[in-house]
């Protein structure tokens, strides 16, 4: 297996179809290291983070099949 | 048994409990219909590659800083658990098909019929291959979650235990069937690990980058529970708007009974 595939395939096995949802996690983190580090309360982001981000998700998911037929209807009637 | 402890063996248990059954529909399909020694051959060698991985691995984790340990490790968990809830809720509301243990079967099987006949007597390369690939590609995900699991609460040999258990249940279950396990619930699993990995995810990344949880361990199961809620509301809104194809048939997400 060359490097780029094992490296396709780890990023496969982390980030999953959804590279934001990933990146929103890492915000959350530094964001939450952030708060920790000026003494403040830092606990309520993570949780927070999570609802959002997987709210998000599914309506990224939802817009996306929804907009499939669509597309592809307005690219039949253009040819 | 502590609660975090407990946490920690059922979490462990029921993602080993799913993949165990997905590698066990690979290997009963290629076994019945080529060679079960061979398939067996594979199941034990990605048994032995796993073991030196957990092996390897699990020893140098835990010598690493708890603080940096919690945050790495607790990314890791809390991305694996967007995935798995994200995958059963559009599962439960139909924008993904259910993952139908049959049907792969039949797949898996067809494609073995038509791989040629295996060799009398010889060891079946396709049949020990297909084995050790669905075994080592399923037990590297579980093989994971032992280890950062274990490394984290310094309870690698419970975590170690459950995933056994775990495996040698669905292993009888399939022995004692002789045929995919497709009543299981898998998406209510899916859903139910998504959750345990999503609440120790954001518990010890949050500890590692330096937040202190109130109540110290007890908001686990405030995560547990606060997560598994907006998660079931979510599916259900997302259902009630409509999905774009009906789904033939449909498991309950957070119930037991299964309709198919």
């Amino acid at each position: 297996m060359s490097i780029r595939r094992a490296l396709a395939a780890i990023y496969e096995f982390v980030v999953g179809d959804d590279p934001f949802s990933a990146l929103g996690v890492v915000v959350a983190l530094g964001l939450t290291a952030a708060l920790a580090a000026a003494k403040a309360s830092a606990w309520p982001v993570l949780p927070l983070a999570v609802v959002l981000l997987l709210a998000l998700s599914l309506r990224r998911e939802r817009l996306r099949r929804r907009s499939g037929p669509a597309r592809a209807a307005a690219l039949r009637r253009e040819s | 048994m502590s609660g975090p402890a407990l946490g920690l063996a059922v979490a462990v248990f029921l993602a080993c409990a799913v993949e165990a059954v997905e590698a066990l529909t690979i290997v009963l399909a290629v076994g019945a219909t080529r060679s079960w020694r061979s398939a067996l051959a594979g199941v034990l060698a990605a048994a032995l590659a796993l073991s030196a991985l957990v092996g390897a691995l699990g020893p140098t984790l835990v010598l690493l800083p708890l603080s940096a340990l919690r945050l790495v490790v607790g990314a890791l968990l809390l991305l694996f658990g967007l995935q798995w809830l994200r995958k059963a809720i559009l599962r439960y509301a139909g924008y993904k098909a259910l993952h139908d243990e049959q049907e792969e079967f039949e797949r898996a099987r067809q494609e073995a019929a038509r791989a040629g006949a295996p060799a009398r007597g010889r060891l079946d390369g396709y049949s020990f291959a297909i084995s050790f690939k669905g075994v080592l590609l399923e037990g590297l995900e579980v093989a994971f979650i032992v280890i950062t699991f274990g490394a984290n609460q310094h309870r690698v040999g419970l975590a170690a235990a459950t995933a056994a258990a775990a495996v040698a249940v669905v292993a009888l279950a399939g022995v004692l069937a002789r045929r995919p396990l497709a009543r299981v619930p898998e998406n209510a699993l899916k859903y139910g690990v998504g959750v345990m990995l999503c609440s120790f995810g954001s518990f010890w990344s949050a500890q590692g980058a330096g937040a202190r949880w109130p109540g110290s361990d007890l908001s686990l199961l405030f995560l547990i529970g606060g997560y598994a809620l907006c998660g079931y509301l979510m599916a259900r809104l997302l259902r009630a708007i409509g999905a774009p194809a009906p789904m033939p048939e449909r498991e309950l997400l957070m119930g037991a009974e299964v309709v198919r």
